[in-house]
């Protein structure tokens, strides 16, 4: 219900800006961008190494819980204008999160220890980004993005692969540095989000979603026909 | 002419030492080389002795119990290994008669022996040629359907029997306790390779675990066992290899455990038939273990060290192996 609430604020408020205000969103039709991104940990699971007793019930030898742990990574976007409002994109990113285990409880040992290896994760699918129709500074855009994605995960020594999805929402805002109208390159800029992403597959131990907060800051660049 | 040797390897009540974790196989020097023991041709035809009767279980039953048993091995869908009954004989197990008979004898002097299973090997190619099995009808046993208090169950101990009968050696995954006494009784435990039964009364030992499929498939290889992949490395201790230690590898993603042993001076292990995917690597010792149920007396293994569980994550690719990694013991 909040949501819903939300949204219908938004579409409302939206409904009374003047389109003038876009005029960060609207120069240029297509857009280039690299950055970095920052995708937050996923709790993939517990699980206990078990032995059978006579009875039939399990008994542990030790516990493990393993995690995907954050990582800062590279992230590149194209972006072609389909509307004044909307933007079609092809999304990439790269990163390198550790894949942990925390292994406990073992009935031997005498300490903890955590397992580690190191994940080659890429990223590669398309989206669609919305120009919010709210009143901004002429070199200011702000925006909602969804995106789906496959997921492209390689164990340490690139000897495994796996694979899944990445869904992602976020929400953001482009702030044009200089705009030149009359020139094919029309300008560039910053643009920052922030919003969750959801892995299904991959290296996780079932195809449950896992949802993870997901920050990126690029540096774009618009081009386009001269006038 | 053909050069035959027999291997007996018995099961043990209450062994009088403590074994870990894992699938051995059984190696033998034929034709000048070490190689696994395994039969040549399947399936592999076997027949009850036609005297197995004790109180509480007919020829029929033992038949029952022992066909089950077969059936279990039979049906790991990443092996080939198959067992045909021939029916009754009235030969006795352990006649070197060429043919491969399971029955009760009375062996009141093996007083901590349940089991006993004996193995004629060709010393040309290290085929098995015969495979007995004796069942201790001393112990008191049942076959009903969900067991039956003071009573060992045949179809679990069938089951460890024909592990061996069809060429796999002892494994170690499981835990025991000193009991008053004398000798060790089994707490746990997640194979049917283990050297110790279960205690009277339970039949948690009818159904197979990672390790032992993993033996039998490694053994047998079938259907997609070749996806399957393999872990390997060496043991280490002040520098040298280590002989004897057990290494566990623990998928976190299917919760199964499969093991070995590092089996040359230095310390070099290899496990097969592991499921792709990052593996948890723990070693630990033989301790006060009676290393003989898995290894010859005149190997000695080194139990001096204390339990290491690996920090790096192993990658288990499909269809390969890992690569070796180098695992650092520390002594006690």
């Amino acid at each position: 219900m909040t949501r819903l609430c939300a949204l219908v604020a938004v579409l409302a408020w939206g409904a009374a800006t003047d389109a003038a205000a876009q005029a960060a969103a609207k120069a240029g039709r297509f857009e280039i961008g690299a950055g970095v991104e920052w995708l937050g940990a996923a709790d993939l699971g517990s699980s206990d190494a078990t032995e059978t007793t006579p009875t039939g019930a399990s008994s542990p030898l030790f516990s493990t819980a393993t995690t995907l742990k954050s990582a800062i990574g590279f992230q590149a976007a194209v972006g072609i204008r389909i509307t004044d409002a909307f933007e079609a994109q092809a999304i990439g990113a790269i990163s390198e999160p550790a894949l942990s285990t925390s292994i406990s409880h073992d009935i031997e040992a005498s300490g903890d220890v955590t397992a580690t290896e190191n994940i080659r994760q890429y990223v590669i699918g398309g989206g669609l980004l919305w120009y919010l129709p709210v009143r901004t500074s002429p070199k200011l855009a702000p925006f909602a993005t969804g995106s789906v994605a496959y997921l492209r995960q390689l164990h340490e020594g690139k000897t495994l692969v796996a694979t899944g999805q990445l869904y992602r929402v976020s929400g953001g805002v482009k702030y044009l540095f200089s705009e030149r109208p009359a020139s094919r390159f029309k300008g560039y800029g910053l643009r920052a989000e922030a919003g969750f992403a959801a892995r299904v597959d991959g290296v996780a131990f079932d195809s449950r979603a896992r949802y993870s907060p997901w920050v990126a800051a690029s540096i774009f660049a618009r081009f386009g026909s001269r006038r | 002419m053909r050069v035959t040797s027999w291997i007996v390897v018995a099961l043990l009540v209450f062994a009088p030492a403590s074994p870990a974790s894992a699938y051995l196989k059984f190696g033998v020097r034929a034709g000048g080389r070490q190689v696994a023991l395994q039969w040549g041709q399947t399936p592999v035809r076997y027949f009850v002795f036609s005297g197995s009767a004790v109180p509480g279980v007919s020829v029929t039953d033992f038949e029952g119990a022992v066909a089950r048993a077969f059936s279990t091995w039979q049906s790991v869908p990443t092996s080939s290994i198959a067992y045909s009954y021939g029916g009754q004989t009235i030969a006795r197990p352990g006649e070197d008669d060429g043919s491969s008979t399971l029955g009760f004898e009375s062996r009141p002097e093996l007083d901590r022996v349940l089991a006993q299973t004996s193995l004629l090997i060709d010393n040309t190619n290290g085929t098995l040629i015969e495979s007995d099995i004796f069942f201790n009808s001393s112990f008191d046993w049942s076959v009903a359907a969900g067991g039956e208090s003071g009573r060992f169950d045949l179809e679990s101990i069938a089951l460890h029997e024909i592990g061996h009968f069809s060429g796999l050696g002892h494994s170690a995954l499981g835990e025991t306790e000193l009991r008053d006494g004398g000798g060790r009784r089994v707490l746990s435990s997640e194979t049917v390779m283990f050297p110790i039964a279960f205690a009277p009364g339970s039949i948690a030992a009818r159904t197979l675990k990672a390790d032992d499929i993993a033996g039998i498939s490694d053994l047998y290889p079938d259907g997609d066992f070749a996806q399957q992949g393999s872990l390997s490395g060496r043991v280490i201790k002040s520098g040298a290899g280590v002989f004897g230690a057990h290494v566990i590898a623990f998928d976190p993603a299917t919760r199964k455990m499969v093991a070995g042993f590092t089996l040359t001076a230095n310390g070099e292990f290899s496990i097969g038939g592991l499921s792709p995917g990052p593996k948890v690597v723990r070693v630990e010792p033989l301790d006060d273990a009676d290393t003989d149920s898995f290894f010859g007396a005149s190997r000695t293994v080194d139990v001096d060290f204390r339990v290491l569980l690996h920090d790096r994550l192993v990658v288990v690719p499909r269809g390969g192996d890992s690569g070796a990694i180098e695992l650092t013991v520390v002594s006690k």
